[in-house]
């Protein structure tokens, strides 16, 4: 009878997706074992026949298979991957997914409340788990976001989210992790002297605003003040502080500023010139979450694939990188956050090390890496195995995704249509 | 200001000398008819000829003589002026002069404005104005005019500048006689540019909108004078037939303009004089070509503060080029035989504008040639070149006179005079006032010292060898000083006595009882002139400039050249029925592929050809260069002309922008050919430009030769203008409804239109010659094509509705859509788009943009392809296009199309939608040798190309980039530390506005301007 049950615990993995897709699966309570993978663990690590067991919903095993002797009875199910590929899910970071629908209809979008100064703003509550952009995120990869205010001087707090979940209480993470500070930009050139005073002017408004909520966070006041008592968190240590900003002048000013004001946990947000501060940057320990690198260079002399060459050359001044997919159509776009990781390990980046920089680096930024974003032992299973290199478009296919091991849909209403009419005319999908 | 009564008396003479002929006097009529001698001169009577010792006479407004040996006449009045020199006056050709600054265009308020905003028998568009003659809104400015000589001119050709056709300008002379005596040539030539100025209406609101435009307008003219004005009358059709027989000058923006300017001109039987930028260096060879004469500015580009040390990089090396360069264009281009005239134009002051003459000089313009390009050249454009330009017997009296040669430094012109009127220049007048001034006094030893040059200076008085403190003040040839010694106050008033030689100044004591004794002051000796300006620094001459092509950051010094390259052994990517090929070479040559296949066979093709470089290719991926079908790089000034519903007579191929870096990068992204398509503002957009992204090459030598015809139409919320603001809510069509109307309608009178051809060709030459012409218009010409299948339509679409429909349209009118292009439903009537026969030029993955592609899937491309429709992916993207290779890529993520098929999705393809596979596409012998080296599978996300060929010649090459980028560096810190010494010598330096460069989508409504501006 034991032996019986052994001979059905053991699946090649396509005939486990057969009988999941026959059967459903019921399987998180129950222990996993993949086998025979190719395993990033997210941490620079890869295990050319690397072993991955998930035991209540936490990574039990992550090893190389070669180096230690397996006891399969210790497993409920058994799963030979041949070959196949896991990683630890990607985590994209400065992401509008769950405030924002259809971007040229208003009523859709949640991410940009009125005002300059919304600490006390939280993407909270406006997070919306049955976004139609979920679904069709999570099957490339991605299993976490950072859902983050992008409006005015100070936007709002920001939490992350498992895309999976019945509602944002279900699927939070972390809740109001940071703080956003979009710092008012010089213009390049100085050419138009009213509007460097009137930038100047803003930033010491910004000064100001922060040393009066730092002197707030001291006294506790009967009648409050709700974005004083937002800012709370960055003082206290308990929250991050986001600074936007691109311009190497603009970086190196409000480091400085944050700094002198005793704010001990920021990161740059956009840093498109940070590479010329990587000094500053590693001294204050600020690490660096980068615009989308699919993007044209920042001057039209600039070397031609200089964008794609800057995650290599922050990492390799020994800044904490982590790539995202802000900017334009950007919810939709993030399934493609691997191929960006993707496009930097062609141009002069590590392959795990670009991994790394839509996982256990976006972990370690959000706070969130003593329980997920590589794999570890102990750390929750979120992961997912494709059929190759998920960071290439060429091979990438995503077949199984866990969250907190439970095993997720990969489905959504593209793959449906897909299917719809490859039916109705008459073709085989091919999925 | 202030004047010599002597001269002033002079000047209100010779105002006499004519003006009342017809007009009635007040009083007794003063006529004059004096005769002027100026002896002793230095006379350079035209460009390149010198006359010592020379003598001008003048009279009546006219040279009566001039050269060495001539007699004086007894009756003359003797002007001598012993060492100094006379130039003939210079003449400028775009002047506003005695006009008022165009009318800022008023609109009524922000909703469309389709037609005229003032009815009237006049073009149907406002900025056509061929209607207005300059001369009936001329002026005279005195102040104006006498600012104007001190650049050395003498005339001026003035016109507003506002619009596209502007209409006549007159030619008018820059002295103060009335409005009746000052022109010269009422009409003596006709504007354009392809500006429209102050019009309201939309219409144009992009570059080639403007060309478009101008070009019909043309057609229409023609026409207008064959069918006579019976029927219908058009005051500025009428106006552009008469202003035929003038000289007609278009303004530009830059040298692509000017390029098309001359285009424009050669199809209207027009040659332009074409009025340029400076930049004309860059584009000799076509330039020289096109033949026509330009008119090129002095006022070349400043030296800009470079802002903190972060900032130094955003300056754009391609203006530190042009910076560099642009003193030399004039030189540059009188060295290709380029005829020219000059302009000040531009220039904010006479001191800046001889100050870059002599830098053009400098740099190796001859300074014979810069007088000729200021007086006979402009002279012989407007056809007065027996008037004006020279200083001979029988020319006006218009020359000026300066204490040197022209050009050299430290010169200074003393006089000017204006069809025999002579008018000095206060300032220069008195070269000399400063000095030492020995009082003639019977009372006290005065001794006054003047330290100024130029009146107004301060002064100094001792008497009996004590200094006095005294104030002084100038006021109209009068200096007033005034002290206290001790007991009373003292004044001295003096006037300026200039008839005498040396200077005197004549007045009186006052003193404190208000008794005057008379006083007078020679002038003992000059005080030491100041050191001459330092010379300017020779910046840059033109043996010295090294041309990049084009002149921007990553242009090359050297063009690359087309070569016979043999790439061996690699994985070769043939796109034919060999399909994919490992260990195979791929041969070039002669701009062509000369053959795929082993090492050894095709250098036996190749033969003795003279020399085959071989690359090993070993472990690297070829394939045929990618094919773009939607892109917007590349254009100038405006991708949409969404101004109306239909714009089919709009071609991109007039606004393509040979300089854009964006061509380079995607030259590093594989692409070689893109269509450049209009936007989808409205239903009916532009003609597209297939081109070739030959970096380096002029606009027109990008083009893609014989590529078929190509339009954008649009479909959906765009065409509807769904989210253009509540306030565009009036052109039709708003709803998808009105939109099968639009093409309906503008099929059908395409059709009848073609009819009415056919029939007129029919007709025999006697039976043409009793009647007229169909009226040509481009736009029904552009959709009489379509219906015949020599255009090709690519249609922006997105849900199937729509698509649907347009396929019926077509179907109806017997023509087939070429290509839906971004065709995000076209998953679900695949099946109809494959009957029809259309193509489909997808986005890989987009969607959730807008609310019609809310059910866009990104298996499209797989399902379209599997059902037998010719299947691509587009960018629509200047960045994305330099990856279209990755999202060939994804065509295998979603569908699992196969690799040899997903490449074919942005190369073969989009090829044959663009019907030029017959050309490129794929790896066949005989096709173009455009051609990629990839580092690894080229659908995969680690593929970089290495090399980049587009007709055998290697555009990009990964590792000579590198050097390009080095070369940035050196020249860019190169002329940084030119400007530095601009900055040391002291100049205040402008500001530099970068404008961030713009980025065209489908959706851009407005062009930009340029994008650096210095203020």
């Amino acid at each position: 009878m034991k032996k019986n049950a052994m001979l059905w615990n053991k699946f090649l993995f396509g005939f486990y997706i057969l009988f999941i897709a026959v059967n459903g699966l019921n399987a998180q309570n129950k222990s996993m074992l993949f086998s025979n993978g190719i395993v990033h663990t997210g941490s620079g690590t890869v295990y050319q026949s690397g072993v991955v067991g998930i035991r209540e919903g936490k990574i039990a095993l992550c090893a190389d298979g070669r180096a230690i002797k397996i006891d399969p009875t210790a497993w409920d199910t058994i799963i030979d991957l041949q070959g196949r590929h896991v990683y630890p899910g990607f985590i994209a970071l400065n992401s509008t997914i769950g405030l924002r629908e259809i971007d040229a209809v208003r009523a859709t979008l949640d991410y940009a409340e009125v005002g300059e100064y919304n600490p006390h703003v939280r993407s909270l509550p406006a997070f919306n788990t049955d976004s139609r952009i979920i679904p069709t995120v999570r099957s490339n990869g991605v299993l976490m976001v950072q859902a983050v205010p992008q409006s005015g001087i100070i936007s709002g707090s920001s939490s992350v989210f498992k895309l999976e979940g019945w509602n944002w209480e279900d699927a939070l993470l972390k809740a109001d992790e940071g703080i956003h500070l979009f710092w008012p930009e010089y213009p390049v050139l100085r050419s138009d002297t009213g509007r460097f005073d009137a930038i100047l002017r803003k930033q010491q408004e910004i000064i100001r605003f922060l040393q009066e909520s730092k002197a707030y966070t001291k006294s506790n006041p009967e009648s409050k003040n709700l974005r004083l008592e937002a800012m709370r968190g960055i003082w206290n240590g308990k929250q991050r502080l986001y600074i936007h900003c691109n311009r190497a002048r603009d970086i190196e000013e409000s480091v400085r500023w944050m700094n002198q004001l005793g704010i001990s946990r920021m990161a740059i947000v956009g840093g498109r010139e940070s590479y010329k501060l990587t000094d500053l940057l590693n001294k204050f320990n600020v690490p660096v979450v980068l615009e989308r690198i699919h993007r044209l260079p920042d001057t039209e002399d600039q070397a031609v694939d200089f964008p794609f060459r800057l995650p290599g050359l922050l990492e390799k001044a020994g800044l904490t990188v982590v790539l995202t997919y802000d900017g334009d159509m950007e919810a939709m776009g993030t399934r493609n956050l691997g191929f960006t990781a993707g496009t930097a390990s062609a141009y002069g980046c590590d392959e795990e090390t670009a991994l790394r920089m839509i996982t256990l680096n976006a972990a370690k930024v959000l706070g969130i890496d003593h329980q997920t974003g590589s794999l570890e032992v102990g750390k929750s299973a979120d992961l997912f195995i494709s059929e190759g290199n998920a960071l290439d478009m060429q091979s990438s296919q995503v077949k199984m995704a866990f969250i907190g091991g439970k095993s997720i849909s990969l489905d959504n209403d593209q793959k449906a249509l897909y299917r719809k009419y490859m039916t109705k005319y008459g073709l085989k999908p091919n999925e | 200001m202030q004047r010599n009564a002597w001269l002033f008396l002079f000047i209100c003479c010779a105002f006499a000398l004519n003006a009342q002929i017809l007009h009635p006097t007040n009083g007794v009529p003063d006529r004059r008819n004096t005769l002027f001698a100026l002896e002793r001169v230095i006379l350079h009577p035209a460009p390149g000829k010198t006359v010592e010792n020379a003598v001008v006479l003048v009279q009546d407004g006219k040279i009566i003589a001039a050269g060495s040996n001539i007699k004086i006449p007894t009756e003359a009045l003797v002007i001598s002026l012993p060492g100094k020199h006379i130039y003939p006056g210079f003449i400028e050709l775009q002047s506003q002069y005695g006009l008022e600054n165009p009318a800022k265009g008023n609109r009524r308020d922000w909703n469309p404005q389709m037609d005229r905003s003032e009815p009237g028998p006049y073009a149907w568009n406002q900025a056509i104005r061929s209607e207005i003659d300059a001369v009936e809104q001329f002026k005279v400015k005195a102040q104006e005019a006498a600012s104007l000589r001190k650049f050395g001119l003498v005339a001026v050709a003035t016109q507003q500048p506002d619009g596209i056709a502007r209409g006549s300008g007159a030619l008018v002379s820059l002295g103060d006689k009335p409005e009746n005596e000052s022109v010269i040539l009422p009409r003596a030539f006709a504007g354009f540019s392809f500006q429209k100025g102050s019009s309201t209406q939309d219409y144009p609101s992009s570059f080639a909108g403007s060309v478009a435009l101008l070009r019909q307008t043309f057609l229409d003219a023609q026409w207008y004078a064959a069918q006579g004005g019976k029927t219908y009358y058009n005051r500025s059709l009428e106006a552009l037939n008469e202003q035929r027989k003038l000289p007609a000058l278009f303004e530009t923006r830059n040298y692509m303009d000017v390029l098309k300017a001359a285009e424009v001109g050669k199809e209207a039987g027009v040659n332009f004089t074409i009025a340029g930028n400076g930049d004309e260096y860059q584009a000799m060879e076509a330039l020289k070509k096109a033949g026509n004469t330009l008119v090129i500015p002095v006022n070349f580009p400043e030296a800009v503060e470079l802002g903190d040390a972060y900032a130094v990089e955003s300056v754009p090396l391609s203006y530190l080029l042009h910076w560099e360069a642009a003193p030399a264009n004039p030189a540059l281009l009188f060295k290709s035989g380029i005829p020219f005239a000059l302009s000040t134009k531009g220039s904010d002051n006479a001191d800046a504008f001889f100050t870059n003459l002599r830098r053009a000089i400098l740099a190796g313009l001859p300074a014979a040639k810069a007088l000729e390009a200021l007086t006979l050249i402009p002279a012989k454009l407007l056809g007065v070149e027996g008037q004006l330009g020279k200083v001979e017997p029988g020319f006006r009296a218009s020359f000026f006179i300066s204490t040197d040669t022209l050009f050299a430094p430290g010169n200074q012109i003393l006089e000017h005079w204006v069809d025999g009127v002579r008018y000095a220049e206060d300032a220069a007048y008195y070269s000399n006032l400063s000095g030492v001034f020995q009082g003639i006094d019977q009372q006290d030893s005065l001794r006054l010292t003047l330290k100024s040059r130029l009146m107004g200076g301060e002064a100094e008085l001792l008497s009996n060898g004590k200094s006095l403190k005294v104030k002084s003040a100038w006021s109209a040839n009068r200096l007033t000083l005034k002290w206290n010694d001790g007991k009373a106050a003292n004044v001295m008033s003096l006037n300026l006595d200039t008839l005498s030689k040396p200077a005197r100044l004549n007045g009186v004591i006052v003193d404190e009882i208000g008794k005057t004794r008379p006083i007078t002051f020679i002038k003992t000796e000059d005080l030491p002139a100041k050191p001459e300006k330092a010379e300017l620094p020779a910046f840059v001459h033109a043996d010295s400039i090294k041309l990049r092509y084009p002149h921007v950051g990553f242009g090359y010094v050297n063009p690359p050249k087309a070569e016979t390259v043999l790439l061996e052994n690699a994985t070769v990517w043939t796109n034919e029925k060999e399909g994919i090929r490992t260990n195979t070479s791929v041969l070039i040559s002669n701009g062509k592929i000369a053959g795929v296949g082993s090492s050894e066979e095709l250098l036996k093709i190749a033969g003795k050809s003279a020399t085959v470089r071989r690359i090993d290719a070993t472990g690297k991926h070829i394939t045929p260069g990618i094919i773009d079908e939607h892109s917007h790089i590349a254009l100038s000034r405006g991708v949409n002309e969404g101004t109306q519903n239909n714009t089919a007579e709009v071609r991109m191929g007039d606004a393509v922008n040979s300089t854009d870096i964006d061509v380079y990068r995607q030259l590093a992204g594989g692409v070689t050919t893109s269509q450049l398509l209009h936007g989808s503002a409205n239903p009916i957009g532009g003609q597209s430009a297939v081109i070739k992204l030959r970096w380096g090459k002029t606009p027109s030598e990008m083009l893609f030769e014989n590529a078929p015809g190509h339009i954008k139409f649009a479909l959906g919320e765009n065409v509807k203008q769904s989210n253009w603001g509540d306030r565009n809510t009036t052109r039709f069509p708003q709803t998808r409804m009105g939109v099968e109307q639009v093409y309906f309608d503008a099929f059908q009178r395409a059709r009848e239109y073609q009819t009415a051809w056919e029939n007129w060709n029919k007709l025999s030459a006697s039976e043409k010659a009793k009647k007229v012409a169909p009226y040509r218009d481009l736009e029904l010409e552009a959709m009489a094509e379509i219906i015949r299948g020599t255009r090709h339509i690519t249609c922006h679409s997105y849900v199937q509705s729509e698509i649907n429909m347009l396929m019926h349209v077509a179907d109806s009118m017997g023509f087939k859509v070429n290509t839906f292009t971004h065709i995000l439903e076209g998953y679900k009537l695949a099946d109809k788009m494959k009957k029809h026969g259309a193509n489909a030029s997808s986005f890989s993955d987009w969607w959730a943009y807008k609310w019609e592609v809310n059910d866009a899937i990104p298996y499209n491309g797989s399902i379209l392809n599997a059902m037998g429709v010719n299947t691509g992916f587009n960018s629509d993207d200047a960045e994305m296009a330099r990856r279209l290779n990755q999202e060939a890529g994804k065509a295998i993520l979603y569908g699992k199309t196969s690799e040899e098929e997903a490449l074919k999705f942005v190369t073969l393809n989009p090829a044959k939608m663009l019907k030029i596979d017959n050309r490129t596409g794929s790896l066949a012998p005989g096709k173009d040798a455009d051609v990629v080296v990839w580092s690894h599978s080229p659908v995969s996300v680690k593929a970089k190309a290495e090399l980049t060929f587009v007709d055998g010649i290697c555009y990009f090459d990964r590792a000579l980039d590198a050097q390009l980028q080095q070369q940035n560096e050196a020249d860019r810190t190169r002329i940084v530390a030119k400007m530095s010494k601009e900055k040391a010598s002291g100049k205040a330096l402008k500001r530099l506005r970068a404008r961030e460069k713009h980025y065209y989508t489908c959706e851009d409504l407005y062009h930009e301007e340029e994008r650096h501006v210095v203020e």
